[in-house]
């Protein structure tokens, strides 16, 4: 019975899709992403996201920041919406001063930096690429980060990132 | 018990052992592991914590994962494998929340332990899924109750901006909706300004002192908290007195450290048995 229970079910509110102009750069986009290790299929976009072509490609929500990296590499207009909503990611931000330091959060990512704007500190999320991108930004000057949020791929980094952009505006 | 997640540096394959600390360095058998933000700072919170009752007793599952996931997804492949048994507690942490695997591992990690924790991308998963009442605590913080008291949402990227508004304004609202969504574990610890420890949707204690403003910006602070809870679990502490005595000597080891909001996790950590003294002689009885 415990089994049955739990028995998987196909989810889609974890899934996203990427939109693009036609079919065959849908089709060259799912190809490419493959080839590149990521799990991604063609779908029918919902008749809400639909941006001229009848063929998206699915792709794990987790992933997003891999597969927005990627793709910007192939110079590909594209178009990324989750599959069960139409919310973008949420882009406001929260800053706090704790004893001359500025703390800049991103719902769950932090980023902590000095006066001189050196990152301390960077605390919260859930997906594996924070540990590492901790232990690479610290120490680091703000307008050094970007290059190490280049190593990012995941949801978590997508929001250590629009915390960092607001720190460096602030700084 | 057991610990499982992901570390960002190299480990070949998936690592499965008991763990120990040999002169304050972190060890998964006869392999060192780098203590940093995240998972290895969780094991080595449970490591100091069981060293007070003089226990040693901890096994972890790592893989390797900078973020790109297969460490993640070969962590859930072992998992399914059925190789986990009888802990009294499994205790997951970073690792990518990949729904589908998720609900695929679950029904082993639920018949595999008395008590399951979900910390970090596991809680992520766990809610994603759909099966946060069916795990015994989750460890949020502010933002991310904001993300469990979104039904739809399953990353907190995707958290509506009016819950995220309110995350630190109105947490027991958002307690109430996660708990009504049946996002929400049947215990929680909250971690914050007040460490706020939640049964079945309401607020069972408050935990305000010793009050360190620096360690909210510390990170790690969120990961110590959690292994040392799962040290007084294992040390055979009943859950809820281990929500409550783990944001205590938490806040402890914060206070000792004297810790800046440049301070690293490290150096708070260690001072985890000292506080484990201090909160201990307050205590009226023991186990």
């Amino acid at each position: 019975m415990f089994f049955k229970r739990f028995k998987k079910n196909p989810s889609t509110s974890d899934k996203g899709l990427i939109l693009v102009e036609d079919v065959a750069t849908a089709m060259a986009v799912e190809r490419f992403l493959k080839e590149m290790g990521f799990e991604v299929k063609g779908v029918a976009p919902p008749p809400r996201l639909r941006k001229g072509c009848d063929l998206a490609v699915e792709f794990n929500l987790v992933e997003q920041m891999g597969i927005e990296k990627a793709l910007k590499n192939t110079k590909i207009s594209f178009f990324i919406a989750p599959l069960r909503h139409s919310e973008a990611p949420v882009d406001i931000v929260k800053t706090k001063d704790i004893d001359g330091y500025i703390l800049v959060r991103a719902v769950n990512m932090k980023v902590v930096f000095d006066k001189k704007g050196v990152i301390v500190n960077v605390s919260g999320g859930g997906c594996p690429d924070v540990p590492y991108l901790s232990k690479n930004l610290i120490g680091k000057h703000l307008k050094d980060a970007p290059p190490v949020m280049e190593m990012g791929f995941s949801l978590c980094a997508y929001m250590l990132k629009k915390a960092i952009d607001r720190a460096m505006e602030i700084f | 018990m057991l610990i499982l997640g992901t570390v960002p540096f190299p480990l070949e394959g998936v690592s499965f052992g008991e763990v120990h600390l040999k002169e304050d360095k972190l060890y998964l058998a006869d392999k060192p592991l780098e203590i940093c933000m995240g998972t290895t700072t969780l094991i080595t919170s449970c490591l100091f914590t069981l060293t007070y009752f003089k226990r040693s007793s901890l096994k972890a599952l790592l893989v390797s994962d900078y973020g790109e996931g297969i460490g993640s997804k070969r962590l859930f492949s072992w998992l399914k494998k059925g190789l986990v048994n009888n802990y009294k507690v499994i205790c997951g942490h970073y690792i990518m929340p990949y729904v589908d695997e998720f609900k695929d591992v679950f029904p082993k990690l639920k018949s595999s332990a008395e008590i399951l924790i979900c910390d970090a991308g596991m809680m992520y998963a766990a809610k994603a899924s759909a099966l946060a009442k069916e795990i015994n605590v989750f460890t949020p913080d502010a933002g991310e109750m904001a993300f469990l008291a979104d039904k739809d949402v399953t990353h907190p990227a995707y958290v509506k901006k009016i819950f995220f508004e309110m995350d630190t304004k109105d947490v027991d609202f958002l307690i109430k909706k996660a708990w009504e969504e049946n996002n929400l574990s049947k215990l929680a610890l909250i971690k914050g300004k007040e460490d706020l420890v939640v049964k079945e949707g309401k607020v069972i204690d408050r935990i305000l002192h010793p009050t360190v403003k620096a360690m909210e910006a510390i990170g790690g602070t969120g990961d110590s908290v959690v292994g040392i809870l799962v040290g007084l679990v294992g040390a055979g502490f009943s859950l809820e007195r281990s929500l409550r005595l783990s944001a205590q000597i938490n806040r402890t080891a914060g206070k000792l450290a004297k810790p800046t909001p440049a301070t690293r996790i490290y150096d708070i950590i260690k001072f985890i048995p000292k506080a484990m003294e201090e909160v201990m002689k307050n205590e009226v009885d023991t186990i």
